[in-house]
């Protein structure tokens, strides 16, 4: 269990490191849904099936949504301003220390995959979050850091009860819409945010 | 069955009253988003929600229970009053930015959202669990996010979108990972205060967020620039309202029992009472220069949420029962008040307080809703709110920082007091050529003429000749002239020039810059002052109708008048024929003929009368119907102004009898517990285990 437990959290957190690191908004949202889509396996004991299902139904639903305004998007992201190894890296160095810091000095109530993914998907958010231009990106580490939380959240207190399960759905459902809504405003109004300027060679 | 003075539900049958609330809010909420493209279809399945779960809400059972996936849905007063006094509110705030704006600066986007953010709330204070709580209410807030945008949408305000989405979401992580720390057995960590300390001030801090307290504010700043104002309160007070209280429910539940009273956690406490002290002075004074109104709204929210962060300070369940009632004094009074400033820009039609001098002078209905506003938020010794706002600062405080809280509350006076007296000096152009509150006949359809031909409610319509007098048509002229003239200022951009002296050479006027001219042009015109296009074309339908009517009275008495008539001279003719078959003599026949020809010329006069009566009647129904546009106006956009001014005061007035203890606030702030733990409830610390 230990063993796919963890496979998934890599998965989990490759996907973020894609997300964060990705020019083409397209990579970068196939990036988050795999993430999304993994973060309801990392728990243990498992969901029961039918909140494990609105689960995905939610994740897939928000991805489908990061999708509407993603396909039409002119122009490219930034991408990573430090490139996607040392994002790698720095998850790579965060799941370790999620793992090895399980309960932070009190017993957890979840798995080590939980929280060592959390960790990583905390630091791949960082970026986008603090230096983050465009709405597409700054989203996406938003949706990053509030997954990271979930499964934190999981590693010390256990697996949610179903309705919980619900509402977490409901809330990835809700950023979702609102990073869509957001990033396809920018783009009809065509400029990053903070009216910054955009880097040289990616005018329209 | 009532506890205490709360009615519980009988616990063997099925407790759903919190359900139909649920559907409603988030069932219209989702289908006026669907249709927003529609903006009249979706206002209208927005605002049929909003009063449904308004019904909804108030049927809420405090007590009441139900069983979902494994947790409980509990109702309970203070959130039956929040969500109906939240609905209410909403109602009448999307009621009155209908009614001021005009179809292309309508954010479409707010009764559905509005709707959806309660139904959130609505969930996050049924669910007993704070982690799901505290989701539902990040939820809430970020649902918010679709009204911070307005046309024309530009790179600066989605920039400002998101930051608040930013803010939402990394205070909810905050508050969310603090609670997960906190929600297992924490064995020999439970002793360290730094432990607990950390938890308790992730989780103060995360409301410091939410509220756009000082030095969190930046974020709040940029969404007052840039959001409509009728979005403000959604934003910056209901959603992080909710939030708050699901914080303070779990501060009280899970750190106070943790601490011995008042001695624990000196610094974190210290921290979070100087941001709340820092709030209250630095916000009163941040709204206090501004001289854009609508930041004058955003810096009063963050000064009066910083009551509700002073309620972290004490970790003292005696606070659970003023922070509550100031919640529900305090989102009314902001929305009474971003429900004002919406009201004077749409009928000065700017929000620059320089420009809006004498504004009282013109309107004394809003005038008294500011009164009002101001005293509700304030409150005055004897008052609710008053009361309330002092007992956060007395358990908060002692010393000398009791008397800077102090000052700090009663702060909000002096931005109040700036606005009153703007308004009651000399008035400015702008204002001046502002109509005031008194209900009026609608200019755009004085303009398309109807007023002049039809047949007006007001007395009999002028005789041509009386029209034709020169007193009349001077008068009429005058008022032609004042009508073109207010709106060349209001919306053509009449040139604005500085006079120079006579004895200058220079040039006899100073242009003001372009841009300036072109804020000022936008900030001039009044949706208020516009008539909407609807009500033109109905009112121009007036002089139609009665042209109608008129051809038709007229065809009716030449119709009736020949027909009759010559129905009679025919009667006549036949009867003095046969009287001549019949061998009478011609002479004999000559005044029977006369006297039938008489009897056909009066049946013929009466004819005519009646016709007229006939002709009369059917003018006096087009009349009616011309004139509608007079009776429909207010709903449309006649008495808009009025319309605009009651609603603020209703809002106003709502604010003050939360302030006075209406609404049940106190009540079911000081109701007892049915159950630990639910949000909304107190939650002392001997029920917990």
């Amino acid at each position: 269990m230990t063993l796919l437990l963890a496979a998934a959290a890599i998965v989990v957190v490759a996907g973020a490191v894609v997300c964060v690191s990705a020019r083409e908004p397209r990579t970068a949202l196939l990036g988050i849904t795999i993430t999304l889509l993994g973060t309801p396996f990392l728990s243990d004991p498992l969901a029961g099936p039918l909140p494990l299902a609105a689960r995905l139904l939610s994740s897939t639903l928000a991805a489908y949504l990061l999708w509407i305004s993603a396909r039409d998007m002119a122009l490219p992201s930034r991408g990573s301003t430090v490139g996607w190894p040392v994002e790698a890296l720095a998850a790579a160095a965060a799941f370790a220390a999620g793992w090895g810091t399980l309960g932070l000095g009190a017993p957890a109530m979840g798995p080590a995959a939980a929280a060592a993914a959390g960790f990583a998907l905390a630091t791949a958010a960082v970026l986008p979050i603090v230096f983050g231009r465009e709405v597409f990106r700054l989203g996406n580490g938003l949706i990053l850091l509030v997954t990271a939380s979930g499964l934190i959240r999981v590693s010390l207190a256990g697996t949610p009860v179903a309705l919980e399960q619900l509402v977490i759905g409901g809330l990835t459902v809700v950023l979702g819409a609102a990073v869509a809504f957001l990033s396809a405003n920018a783009d009809a109004a065509a400029a990053p945010v903070d009216g910054l300027r955009r880097r040289p060679g990616l005018e329209r | 069955m009532a506890c205490d003075g709360v009615p519980v539900s009988n616990a063997d049958a099925p407790a759903v009253s919190v359900l139909p609330f649920l559907a409603t809010s988030f069932g219209f909420g989702i289908l006026s988003l669907l249709t927003r493209s529609l903006t009249g279809v979706s206002f209208a399945i927005g605002w049929l929600g909003l009063l449904v779960s308004a019904v909804a809400a108030l049927a809420i059972v405090p007590g009441d229970r139900l069983s979902v996936g494994g947790e409980f849905l509990v109702g309970s007063e203070y959130q039956r009053i929040f969500l109906a006094m939240g609905c209410s509110a909403s109602l009448l705030l999307c009621l009155l930015g209908w009614s001021a704006s005009n179809s292309g600066t309508w954010q479409r986007n707010l009764p559905g959202a509005s709707l959806a953010a309660f139904g959130a709330a609505g969930l996050a204070l049924a669910i007993p669990d704070p982690m799901t709580a505290i989701a539902a209410t990040v939820a809430a807030g970020l649902v918010g996010v679709l009204v911070s945008l307005v046309v024309p949408i530009t790179s600066r305000r989605v920039g400002v979108g998101a930051r608040e989405l930013r803010a939402i979401a990394v205070a909810g992580v905050l508050a969310l990972i603090a609670m997960a720390w906190m929600a297992r057995p924490l064995g020999a960590l439970s002793a360290e205060p730094a432990v607990v300390g950390l938890a308790y001030l992730a989780m103060a801090i995360a409301v410091a967020f939410r509220f756009g307290a000082i030095p969190f504010h930046v974020w709040a700043a940029r969404v007052a620039d840039s959001a409509p104002e009728i979005g403000l309160p959604l934003l910056m007070a209901w959603s992080p309202a909710v939030f708050a209280v699901v914080g303070l429910a779990w501060v009280d539940g899970s750190i106070a029992p943790l601490t011995p009273v008042p001695l624990a956690l000196p610094l974190e406490r210290a921290l979070i009472v100087s941001i709340a002290a820092i709030s209250l002075l630095l916000g009163a004074f941040a709204a206090w220069i501004q001289e854009d109104i609508e930041h004058m709204v955003a810096y009063s929210i963050v000064q009066d949420a910083a009551f509700v962060l002073l309620a972290f300070g004490p970790l003292d369940p005696a606070t659970w029962q003023p922070v509550r009632t100031w919640i529900l004094v305090f989102v009314l009074a902001k929305t009474a008040f971003a429900a004002w400033v919406l009201a004077i820009r749409a009928r000065f039609g700017t929000r620059r307080l320089g420009e809006l001098r004498g504004w009282a002078r013109s309107s004394p209905t809003l005038t008294a809703a500011l009164v009002m506003v101001a005293v509700a938020t304030v409150g005055l010794p004897g008052l609710v709110s008053f009361d309330v706002r002092m007992a956060l600062v007395r358990l908060a405080s002692d010393g000398p920082a009791r008397a800077v809280l102090s000052l700090g509350a009663i702060a909000a006076l002096a931005y109040y007091a700036r606005l009153l007296a703007v308004g009651l000096a000399d008035p400015a152009p702008g204002v001046r050529a502002v109509a005031g509150d008194r209900p009026r006949w609608p200019e755009g359809v004085a303009l398309a003429g109807w007023a002049r031909s039809s047949p007006s409610l007001d007395g009999p319509r002028a005789a041509p000749e009386a029209s034709s007098q020169p007193g009349m048509a001077e008068r009429r002229r005058s008022r032609r002239e004042a009508l073109f003239s207010v709106r060349a200022r209001s919306s053509v951009q009449a040139p604005r020039t500085i006079q120079a002296p006579p004895t200058a050479e220079a040039p006899s006027a100073v242009q003001v810059p372009p841009a300036v001219q072109a804020r000022s042009s936008v900030q001039r015109r009044s949706p208020i002052q516009a008539p909407s296009s609807a009500a033109t074309r109905w009112a121009q339908l007036g002089p139609w109708t009665v042209r109608l009517a008129e051809l038709l009275a007229s065809r009716r008495a030449a119709a009736g008048r020949i027909q009759r008539g010559r129905w009679a001279v025919r009667l006549a003719e036949l009867s003095t024929r046969g009287r001549a078959a019949a061998g009478r003599t011609r002479e004999a026949a000559q005044p029977v003929a006369e006297r039938g020809a008489r009897v056909a010329e009066r049946g013929a006069r009466v004819a005519q009368r009646g016709a007229r009566a006939v002709g009369r009647g059917a003018r006096m129904v087009a009349g009616v119907f011309a004139a509608s546009p007079r009776w429909a106006g207010p709903l449309l956009d006649v008495n808009r102004t009025l319309v605009s001014s009651v609603l603020v005061l209703a809002l106003a007035l709502a604010a003050l009898v939360a302030a006075a203890g209406g609404w049940g606030g106190p009540a079911a702030a000081r109701a007892p517990a049915p159950e630990p733990g639910v949000q909304g409830q107190a939650v002392s610390p001997d029920k917990l285990p």
